[in-house]
């Protein structure tokens, strides 16, 4: 059997910027296809961080992984990308969610498509030098208003990070790629593709336009108990967002509001001692290389075409990437899961 | 001069990565120390184009002039400047504005003056790791919410940019620059300076504006004219050191509404184009930016296009101004 598929990581920017050159290198050395860059709340700015990436990089692509529109309006998003793009000579790629832990500015998300369906309608608008505007309910673009700089490319891939069923048809019909960020579940892949296929198919795509993409938290050692109780710790805050979403498995509310408690008061380590054993599986991808590996297979099966990889790899960030890229990916190019784009044997 | 006086360049992102490069470069071995990017509408953004600047310099400081607040959240700006203060060894700085051409966003601006307040606060409990969170009129912060990585220095200095005396207030209570965007007239230096507040010399003054200069004087300053005359009835009513006749800005903003600058330009009277503008041969241009230190500025810049192209104005300016200037004073 053999299947082409993608290898990707994703960062959670937190690193020191002069850590990120090196390790952005290597997983290109190592056969990496892409490498995305989280836009959580409080964490790092993704384009600057692949902007960091892109100097000491020549071919993996470099995705946002993701915007959230409540935070920037769609001309600052466009800016960026286009600058990203020029900067890493047309391997940019932009990712939007609907965004998580805004609470805690205050903001009203209520409207979420609605602000995703304009931010992508006024990014395109300006990267293709279409000067008709856009007129938003929330984000709008006087007709006429284009851009000062200069644009590589008029297309920029597109990606949406969601599990809900509204915004992966809207996926369906808009973009190249639809992320499940923080799952690591290969029963989930089947039921996010029928969402999606929903949309394709309203949208007159063929069936199969829309890449599936899922991407968790990553803790590989050779040490796998040390491994899974890393993963614990980093899966902590995440997991309390995203445990809901799963349909595939049922999650105690009180464990949930325990979590919460713990995290209001930065204890990740204490919170991610209660996640179940179970459920540790579907939203990581811990232990050893060779389990790693064979989690990663199970969900390449499930019609998953890229994981990504999350931070922070492994116990230390570099000795996680070279795990991942020697011991990972050996196993599964021997199982004929092929990289798309990347040329290494 | 003072020590602490400095000498800058100001530019929009307009440009492709490899010619920011080659400016900051340029402009550091000259001797500049501050290169700023501004964050007009439509423009790539700044704390980008700093970011490849800050990979090819060591010394000079690296300023976004400005954000405005309204198409980005307090936070991104924090992470931003927290990112670009890592990234070059604690060489940013951070301005804020009103902002302009927000109309073409659709997004009123009534609540400017808070959602600059509250912008600053954001950005500064962030950097320095209060948790204290803040609740604004515009946008707010819960307590308990940090940056979820260590920035290099608690504080990245601030600018304020802005002529209105209620926002140069604000600039004396919490900025260490004031920043008339736009101005070139001395005058002005102790009036913005009055308007502040200043105590001590905190806020210092900067001034920035077009900045054309050739060997070639008419050629530049009829090449300035152009350049100043799309937003010179906004900024000459700024100016209270000037008295201009309402029926020739009426004249200036028809022209301008046309598209059509040149002619716009060449109403300019000879007299109001220094105010808002450096521009004519290298020793005038260094003259007129000594004159600004002189008359007590911390900072002048000189501000795009630097010459009847970019790169001859850059030359220009590293070759023949800078050391001018540093000599007259």
């Amino acid at each position: 059997m053999s299947r082409d598929v993608e290898f990707g990581v994703g960062f959670g920017g937190t690193l020191a910027p002069s850590q990120y050159p090196a390790l952005a290198a290597r997983l290109e050395e190592l056969g990496f296809d892409v490498a995305t860059v989280f836009g959580d709340l409080m964490m790092q700015p993704p384009a600057m961080v692949l902007a960091t990436m892109a100097e000491a990089t020549s071919r993996i692509r470099l995705g946002v992984g993701c915007y959230t529109p409540w935070t920037h309006h769609p001309v600052e998003i466009a800016g960026q990308l286009a600058y990203l793009d020029q900067l890493s000579e047309g391997r940019a790629f932009m990712g939007i969610v609907r965004g998580a832990w805004l609470d805690q500015l205050g903001l009203d998300t209520s409207k979420s498509l609605t602000a995703v369906t304009d931010t992508v309608a006024i990014v395109r608008a300006l990267l293709s030098g279409s000067t008709e505007g856009h007129d938003g309910r929330v984000y709008s673009l006087v007709p006429g208003t284009t851009p000062f700089y200069p644009v590589l490319r008029d297309r920029i891939p597109l990606m949406v990070g969601t599990w809900s069923p509204r915004l992966a048809e809207f996926a369906g019909v808009h973009a190249d790629q639809v992320q499940v960020g923080g799952c690591a579940n290969a029963a989930m892949a089947p039921i996010v593709q029928e969402f999606v296929t929903a949309g394709e198919k309203s949208a007159g795509r063929a069936a199969g336009s829309v890449d599936v993409v899922l991407t968790a938290v990553t803790v590989v050692d050779e040490d796998g108990d040390a491994a899974r109780a890393r993963a614990r710790t980093e899966v902590a805050l995440p997991f309390e967002v995203i445990a809901g979403l799963d349909r595939t498995v049922e999650v105690d509310p009180a464990l949930l509001e325990k979590m919460a408690g713990l995290l209001r008061v930065h204890e990740y380590e204490a919170a991610g001692r209660l996640i179940p054993d179970d459920l540790l599986d579907k939203f990581t991808f811990a232990g050893t290389p060779e389990e790693v590996a064979a989690h990663a297979a199970a969900v390449y099966d499930a019609g998953v075409t890229r994981i990504e990889f999350d931070s922070p790899f492994g116990l230390t960030p570099a000795t996680g990437v070279e795990l991942l890229g020697t011991r990972v990916l050996p196993i599964l190019r021997r199982a004929g899961y092929r990289s798309r784009t990347a040329d290494v044997s | 001069m003072s020590a602490s006086q400095e000498i800058g360049i100001g530019l929009a992102g307009s440009l492709r990565p490899a010619e920011y490069r080659d400016i900051a470069v340029r402009a550091e071995d000259a001797g500049f120390d501050a290169v700023t990017v501004f964050g007009d509408l439509m423009f790539t953004p700044p704390a980008l184009v700093l970011h490849t600047m800050a990979g090819v310099t060591r010394r000079i400081r690296l300023g976004v002039a400005a954000y405005s607040p309204w198409t980005q959240h307090p936070v991104e700006i924090a992470a931003q400047i927290g990112y670009l203060d890592l990234l070059s060894g604690g060489r940013a700085f951070y301005g804020v504005v009103r902002g302009a051409w927000m109309d073409q966003l659709s997004i009123t601006q009534t609540k400017a003056l808070p959602a600059i307040q509250d912008t600053v606060a954001i950005v500064t409990a962030l950097l320095s790791g209060d948790e204290g969170g803040h609740k604004g009129e515009v946008f707010s912060l819960d307590e308990g919410t940090r940056l979820l990585f260590e920035p290099l220095r608690p504080r990245v200095p601030l600018l304020i940019g802005s002529w209105s005396p209620r926002l140069a207030r604000l600039a004396g209570l919490l900025a260490d620059e004031l920043q008339a965007g736009g101005c070139a007239n001395p005058a002005m230096v102790p009036i913005l300076a009055a308007m502040a507040g200043n105590d001590a010399r905190r806020p210092g003054i900067c001034l920035n504006a077009v900045t054309v200069v050739d060997h070639d004087r008419a050629a530049a300053r009829a090449a300035a004219r152009t350049a100043v005359a799309p937003y010179f009835d906004v900024v000459a009513g700024f100016d209270r050191t000037l008295e201009l006749d309402p029926e020739l800005l009426g004249r200036v903003r028809t022209h301008c509404s046309a598209g059509e600058y040149v002619k716009a330009g060449r109403l300019i009277p000879d007299d109001a184009l220094g105010r808002f503008a450096f521009s004519g041969t290298p020793a005038e241009v260094a003259d007129h930016a000594a004159a600004v230190l002189d008359a007590g500025a911390q900072r002048v810049e000189f501000d795009t296009p630097f010459g009847l192209t970019p790169a001859s104005g850059v030359d220009l300016l590293c070759d023949e101004v800078i050391g001018r200037v540093r000599a007259a004073l």
